[in-house]
């Protein structure tokens, strides 16, 4: 255990030498930040949602720092309230698909024979599916909304997580400090909670990064396409479906929500590099 | 080397089998009567009966299941709930759009993003290297429908050299197979310039400097192939991701492709069309994979020679 | 014939990496003859690899850096030319036979091509005679000429060694440098390796540096040896200088007393305690005095002048006049 703390901290320490990942880390807690906090910020009926027709559509100015959009309502306080719809998802997303497919992945790779056939046989079908495709077949039978759009989103990404699992597992069962535990008699749930685990974690860790990511701009995408969350919540794909109807005129409404979904990407993927160098210092030269 | 392909292209239908199981079940969970969405809420109660019957929706799962896979193989998917047109000709009429953008996309993808990899790995931190990887790690974090709203801004409207919508000529498919391709592109050009590194720190690259080989020669003929192996691989899995994009890409270019069609079905609960869609993607899906898989066996002797 | 025809004076390298310096080699001199095979012996870590890839300037770039000294090879100094004029010696007059036969060989190309790309980059045949010549080298290291079409992956470890040694003799270069050729094979393929070297070696009256740290293999092929130990040459020699009774470094002597001998009544080998120094901080004095059974207190202090006997060198404070 000792030992395990000792190479956190080793961890970390590399972590901090990575600039990028400093900047991806400290964009990411500022964004995380506003999600949790912008229910005390913006005020969701007055801000975000009330219609004021009088002022539509105006361009950036003290009053309305992003300007405003077709029904009148403020583009920074719906991009700031937008970030809980992300974020939120994102971390549902990835806690059940992690949860699921990491323990389908487990039992498959620790028991291996005909288990593991059957589990990945059926996993294989699903990742025959593109991601987006099958969480689009799903959306379309449970129909739209935050958690409908959790769901699809879950089940689509059960399979890459029960295959990462399954491929560490198996490749931490083989190393020689398991077989080690194995001869001297501990038992199978010790050998998994105690051996097999925490040696995994590494991998699943940078894993989950990108797949936050990927959960984020997925939700985006199917809110784009009006299958996901429906306006007029301030979810940042959603927002912009609303504004490329005023491409034209005010290209605001496409720029800001963009951005804002691409700082948080980008926040994770810096991330991920950062921590899957860190665990692997093998890699970076 | 034939036997391969051929085992190879006979275990997609297992998997086929398992896809159409797997989206005839989650389909079979939809909300709403078939039969009242095709006649519409005027229907009375017998005429809806009577299209029950007929589409044989009372039947019991592996009975409709059986009968749609049977008809499918005969390429009767059934009419769309909608137009009452046959679901194969809807698909089919529009696939070539879908596959255009597809191929143009991965094709751009490749195209640069192999040549950026292998610079920015041989002038590495020089300003190409550190402009390049700045570059393609912002491709990696856009959205590729909001590039695609930021292309259509600059190009069609305040430049006006591009369309923006359409597929009336070959010019309405540059900007849109741009905009697929260029995640898919960042991450082949990080992934070659990461392997690219590796490569060249190998001992039989060491090996090539000792018999006297320039530098050139030793990135063209000896790290170039090594290089590909995982860079088809990462070429591959994208090309899937690349695919489900479409949907995303088309709608936002408004171009009549498989995905167009298949966000229109779900808005409209028309659902055979929704599944043989779903289905058809997948299979393309399928495909794709196999053909990655034969590519490697040209790319690595080692698994050419597993299946001679 | 023995005229000198690579000389090596005062050559000292470091790697230089953000954290630290590691002194690979410290200012080793040594000079071989035509037809002669020198035997450079030492532990893991010792710098004999380090040397042999300053020679061939195959240093791992921007952190192996030469810091003194000169590389003379047929009266030119290799260290003052431009890698035009390097990459024409490399493979045509030095060529080397790495040690890991594993990793050296390049799994997407056929052996047959690897061999030739020698021949092909110094013009060495004619394009349609490379072929032909493949086949022949490929017959000399003993290996069937119809498998010039396989991969590396298709070759069991001894035959992968002999394709790396038939790459290196490709243009029948005057030095070749053998950096543990035998290390990663066993034992039975070791000998037959060795004795192949052997026979080529005469047959191409070829000079060799034969990098190893065994002493049977020494005692097999060589004619000269250099002991290294920490990036220095502690003792160099005649083969009969180095394994017969005498004056020796302590070194030395641990080295020998560390091998097993058939005609010895001894139950235990003697290892030498201790391990070799950290080359990012080098002790003071003889850099072997921690481990020295003979350490005196000027060991500790002054680096060890090198004593000369005829054909043998001995660095060591206990030959001191």
């Amino acid at each position: 255990m000792k030992n395990n703390k000792k190479q956190k901290s080793l961890v970390w320490k590399r972590l901090k030498k990575n600039k990028l990942a400093v900047v991806g880390l400290a964009i990411l807690t500022i964004i995380i930040l506003t999600a949790i906090f912008s229910g005390f910020i913006v005020d969701y009926e007055k801000q975000v949602i009330k219609q004021n027709m009088k002022i539509r559509l105006q361009p950036p100015s003290s009053e309305h720092l992003l300007g405003t959009d077709s029904y009148g309502r403020d583009i920074l306080s719906r991009v700031l309230y937008g970030s809980r719809y992300s974020i939120s998802l994102g971390f549902i997303v990835v806690t059940f698909a992690l949860l699921i497919g990491g323990t389908i992945g487990a039992i498959a790779g620790y028991f291996s024979g005909k288990i593991d056939n059957v589990l990945m046989r059926i996993m294989d079908i699903f990742l025959a599916v593109p991601s987006v495709i099958m969480a689009i077949a799903i959306v379309s039978v449970l129909g739209t909304g935050f958690i409908n759009l959790a769901i699809a989103l879950v089940i689509s990404n059960i399979p890459v997580y029960a295959r990462l699992l399954r491929s560490t597992i198996l490749t931490v069962k083989d190393s020689e400090f398991v077989e080690a535990a194995d001869a001297i008699g501990t038992s199978t749930f010790r050998i998994i909670t105690r051996h097999i685990l925490p040696n995994s974690l590494g991998p699943v860790i940078v894993q989950a990064t990108f797949s936050l990511a990927s959960a984020i701009l997925a939700a985006a995408g199917l809110s784009f396409l009006g299958i996901g969350i429906e306006p007029p919540k301030p979810e940042w794909g959603a927002m912009l479906t609303e504004g490329k109807e005023f491409l034209r005129d005010m290209p605001y409404l496409v720029i800001f929500p963009g951005m804002a979904i691409a700082a948080t990407v980008l926040s994770l993927n810096l991330l991920g590099d950062g921590l899957r160098d860190a665990l692997d210092p093998r890699l970076k030269k | 080397m034939l036997k391969y392909i051929l085992k190879r292209f006979l275990m997609i239908i297992p998997v086929m089998l398992g896809i159409t199981l797997l989206i005839f079940t989650i389909m079979s969970f939809s909300s709403g009567d078939p039969a009242r969405i095709i006649l519409g809420d005027g229907a009375s109660e017998d005429d809806i009966l009577q299209l029950r019957d007929e589409l044989g929706l009372d039947d019991p799962f592996f009975v409709r299941y059986f009968n749609y896979m049977k008809n499918a193989l005969r390429g009767d998917f059934g009419r769309s709930y909608k137009t009452n047109t046959p679901v194969f000709e809807e698909i089919f009429s529009r696939f070539p759009v879908t596959l255009i953008l597809a191929i143009l996309g991965i094709l751009i993808a490749i195209f640069f993003g192999v040549p950026i990899g292998i610079i920015s790995a041989i002038k590495r931190y020089s300003v190409f290297d550190n402009i390049g990887m700045l570059f393609t790690l912002l491709l990696t974090a856009m959205p590729g429908f909001w590039l695609g709203l930021i292309l259509m801004l600059f190009l069609s409207v305040k430049l006006d050299v591009l369309p923006a919508t359409g597929v009336g000529s070959w010019v309405c498919y540059i900007m849109p197979s741009f905009t697929i391709s260029a995640r898919t592109m960042a991450v082949i050009a990080r992934m070659t310039r990461t392997t690219m590194l590796e490569v060249i720190e190998q001992d039989y690259i060491r090996t090539a400097r000792a018999k006297g080989a320039t530098e050139y020669r030793i990135i063209v003929k000896h790290a170039l192939k090594n290089t590909l192996i995982p860079v088809v691989t990462v070429a591959g899995m994208n090309f899937g991701q690349l695919l489900g994009g479409t949907v995303l890409i088309e709608a936002v270019f408004a171009m009549p492709g498989v995905g167009t069609l298949l966000v229109n079905a779900i808005r409209t609960k028309d659902l055979p069309i929704i599944m043989a869609d779903t289905m058809f993607i997948a299979l393309c899906f399928s495909i794709i994979n196999l053909a990655v898989d034969l590519l490697y066996s040209f790319i690595d002797p080692r698994i050419k020679s597993q299946y001679q | 014939m023995s005229e000198k025809f690579l000389e090596i004076k005062d050559l000292a390298v470091t790697y230089e990496t953000d954290e630290e310096n590691v002194n690979a080699v410290n200012s080793i001199s040594f000079s071989l003859n035509k037809g002669e095979t020198l035997g450079i012996v030492g532990e893991t870590g010792a710098g004999k690899t380090t040397t042999a890839l300053s020679i061939m300037q195959l240093l791992p770039k921007e952190v192996g850096k030469i810091k003194n000294g000169s590389i003379i090879f047929n009266d030119e100094n290799l260290l003052e030319k431009n890698s035009h004029y390097l990459r024409q010696i490399r493979g045509e007059k030095i060529s080397m036979i790495f040690q890991d036969p594993m990793t050296s060989l390049n799994p997407v190309l056929t052996v047959g091509e690897q061999i030739g790309e020698a021949l092909e980059l110094h013009n060495k045949a004619k394009k349609e005679n490379i072929n032909q010549r493949v086949g022949e080298i490929m017959e000399l290291v003993g290996i069937p000429a119809a498998r010039k079409s396989e991969y590396p992956h298709q070759f069991s470890g001894g035959m992968k060694q002999r394709v790396v040694i038939a790459i290196a003799l490709a243009c029948e270069p005057e030095l070749i440098i053998a950096d543990e050729p035998t290390t990663a094979l066993d034992v039975t393929i070791q000998a037959q390796v060795l004795d192949l070297m052997d026979e080529l070696k005469n047959t191409l009256n070829t000079s060799m540096i034969m990098i190893t740290h065994d002493l049977g293999i020494v005692a097999q092929t060589c004619d000269k040896v250099a002991i290294m130990y920490a990036g220095e040459i502690i003792e160099s020699g005649t083969l009969e200088d180095i394994f017969s009774e005498g004056n020796h470094h302590p070194y030395t002597v641990g080295l020998f007393n560390s091998i097993p001998k058939l005609n010895d009544k001894k139950t235990r080998l003697e290892p030498i305690d201790g391990l070799m120094p950290d080359p990012t901080n080098l002790p003071k004095g003889c850099k072997f005095h921690p481990r020295c059974l003979h350490c005196m207190k000027k060991c500790k202090m002054e680096e060890p002048k090198v004593y000369k006997k005829g054909t043998k060198t001995i660095r060591c404070h206990l030959y001191d006049n």
